[in-house]
């Protein structure tokens, strides 16, 4: 049970290592726009489709509401799920039946498919939220935005959960996932 | 007596603070109402008899028309008899004079032997005599000089080259603009009728004129100057007496610098039925207008809404007239991300571009809503204002075509002539009636015939 708490910990060390941008990013469209952040350029600049937005005679920061929201609610979803799949699998780690050595590796391939399967539920949810009609504001979203915020999210989201699965999982499981191996022996980790 | 009372109070609150949630909503931008020329064919409405000029074409060739051809119908002796009625019953005064080369007032006496071949004999020397062409360009003049009579013109219409170019063309063109631009029009009914006799001055190739005997069937036309209510008249009780049953040998077209019926606002014409019946059946529609001029058409759609603004014809369109080749539309769109009518403080202007099309076909305009810039484009989560006037700009001119298949140029009718035709077509017919339309043209103001808005949000 200790090692299961450990593992615990240490997942979570791993996912705060990048997590927290996350975190912080949510927090910061949850707040909403301000008139004079670079943010906000930002985003009228690289997501949105801003010849139709100054077009429609509305100012951006209005509209910008409702994109700061759906940008509040989808990285607070995606940071979710990567932190839920990566406590799956840390505390999933110590039940791996691994009793004889070299059989860590025999695992990769579990890990392979379970990592296969939170890429897809990020991609999902990137989908969802941008490309659905759900969301109003995913009108406003050009396709280079899509692009962006989906690549950023994959790229980005699998690190959090890679760095949380390094650390938390199991010791005698790590060779069953990518580079666990080369973590350092140490009785902190 | 107290309860009664305070109910009564409440009642009236209720109501006052209602309206002042309603006073306080702001579902419509800011709008000027362009409300352009409001009294169109006012000159439909002038009951007032006036005087009447009746022209009698007396050139010899005319004397074709009396003489019965057998196997033919002759309607010109029933239709002059009709005009003259017809001059009696709307005019005050009525002044009937004759014309070929040069106008003649007539005696009473004379009227009646319009019908008769003995009116087009003449009795003079033979150059008195040489009447064979018509000076209808005078009695444009006249027409010109007294626009508040009825002029009506009983004439063959043929007109050699020389009448229709140059110095001659502006006599015909220049009077013909002043009585469009004051507002008058000009209605041309051809007839198909029997001919027997000499169609003279028929242009050859080799710049010499002959004559032509074989001819069985010719029409002749009655032109109508003077306000469409006149002309309606004159043509309607024609049609009914001769042609109501069929109209193969009748032809007709008016000319007219305001062939617009009517603005569409102003009598409230526009209703929900423009829009497709589809349409009433979206989230939250409602139909209104605002200040008793703009309808709006209110509602809550989505991506694959319908909408097409349907407007007759008939409803537009002066019958009969040339009807109008161009249409335009000028297009304003407000925007503002408040779905709800109470939240909305103010609207901001957009600057789409075009965004609709507008066509015309047999029975109706059709401004076919956002094509140029689909609703799939506009973002959800904003309330749209799109007001749309639309714009008469051009005449048309259905007249020429209707008129061509009577009428044969100066360079074909000698061609024509050697194939003997039975059915004599008017020299130069197409051109004359070309010369009108243009005319009309130049008189031709861009005419605001309908505004409307259509004011929604879209879901997914």
């Amino acid at each position: 049970m200790n090692h299961i708490i450990r593992s615990i910990i240490l997942t979570l060390i791993g996912l705060l290592l990048l997590g927290w941008i996350s975190f912080w990013f949510s927090a910061l469209n949850a707040l909403g726009p301000d008139g004079e952040s670079d943010l906000l350029q930002w985003y009228f600049d690289n997501l949105v489709q801003s010849e139709e937005i100054t077009s429609s005679g509305m100012p951006w920061e209005d509209l910008a509401v409702s994109l700061y929201n759906l940008l509040a609610q989808m990285t607070t979803a995606l940071l979710s799920t990567a932190v839920v799949a990566a406590l799956i699998w840390s505390i999933g780690s110590h039940f791996l039946n691994i009793n004889a050595p070299g059989k860590a590796k025999f695992y990769f391939i579990y890990w392979i498919i379970f990592t296969g399967i939170f890429m897809g539920i990020v991609f999902g949810l990137v989908f969802w939220f941008t490309k659905s009609s759900t969301f109003n504001a995913a009108d406003y979203l050009s396709d280079g935005g899509v692009f962006l915020i989906s690549a950023i999210s994959v790229i980005y989201y699998f690190l959090v959960y890679y760095l949380g699965i390094l650390l938390g999982t199991a010791r005698f499981a790590r060779s069953s996932i990518l580079f666990g191996n080369k973590l350092p022996a140490n009785n902190l980790l | 007596m107290l309860k009664k009372i305070l109910a009564q109070i409440s009642i009236i609150l209720i109501i006052f603070s209602f309206n002042s949630i309603l006073a306080a909503e702001k579902c419509s931008p800011d709008l000027e109402m362009n409300k352009g020329n409001t009294s169109l064919n006012s000159e439909i409405d002038s009951s007032e008899k006036g005087e009447i000029f009746v022209f009698f074409d007396q050139s010899t060739t005319m004397k074709g028309f009396t003489v019965d051809q057998p196997g033919q119908e002759n309607l010109y002796v029933n239709i002059v008899d009709d005009i003259q009625q017809i001059a009696e019953n709307i005019g005050s005064d009525i002044i009937y004079q004759n014309f070929g080369n040069e106008i003649n007032p007539m005696q009473d006496r004379d009227v009646a032997k319009v019908k008769t071949p003995k009116f087009y004999d003449c009795s003079g020397s033979s150059v008195a005599c040489n009447n064979q062409s018509s000076t209808i360009q005078e009695i444009f003049k006249i027409a010109e000089e007294l626009p508040e009579a009825t002029h009506i013109v009983v004439t063959h219409l043929s007109l050699q080259d020389r009448q229709l170019v140059g110095s001659e063309s502006k006599q015909i063109r220049n009077p013909l603009t002043s009585i469009l631009k004051k507002g008058k029009s000009i209605g041309i009914i051809g007839v198909m009728n029997s001919y027997n006799g000499t169609i003279d001055s028929i242009p050859q190739k080799n710049g010499e004129y002959i004559k032509y005997l074989d001819a069985e069937s010719r029409p002749f036309y009655i032109l109508v100057i003077g306000n469409q209510k006149n002309i309606n008249r004159i043509k309607a009780d024609i049609v009914e007496n001769h042609f109501s049953s069929n109209q193969e040998n009748f032809k007709y077209a008016l000319i007219t610098s305001s062939p617009i019926l009517q603005n569409l606002n102003v009598n409230k014409l526009i209703e929900e039925t423009n829009m497709p019946a589809k349409l009433s059946r979206e989230d939250e529609f409602n139909f209104s207008y605002i200040d008793d001029y703009l309808p709006i058409y209110r509602f809550t759609g989505d991506k694959n809404t319908e909408l097409k603004f349907k407007i007759n014809n008939d409803d537009i369109i002066v019958k009969g007239s040339t009807g109008v080749s161009n249409f335009s539309i000028t297009e304003k769109v407000w925007t503002t991300n408040k779905i709800k009518c109470k939240d909305i403080k103010s609207w901001n202007e957009a600057n789409f571009g075009e965004l609709s099309t507008i066509t015309q076909n047999k029975d109706e305009l059709v401004i076919d809503l956002f094509t140029k810039k689909p609703l799939k484009k506009l973002f959800r989560g904003i309330r749209y204002f799109y007001k749309v006037d639309v714009y008469a700009e051009k005449p048309g001119d259905s007249s020429e075509k209707e008129f061509s298949n009577w009428s044969v140029n100066s360079s074909e009718i000698d061609d024509f002539t050697q194939t003997n035709p039975v059915t004599f077509k008017t020299l130069n017919l197409e051109k004359f009636v070309s010369i009108l339309n243009a005319v009309s043209g130049d008189t031709f103001k861009k005419t605001l015939i309908a505004s409307f808005a259509v004011n929604f949000n879209l879901e997914k």
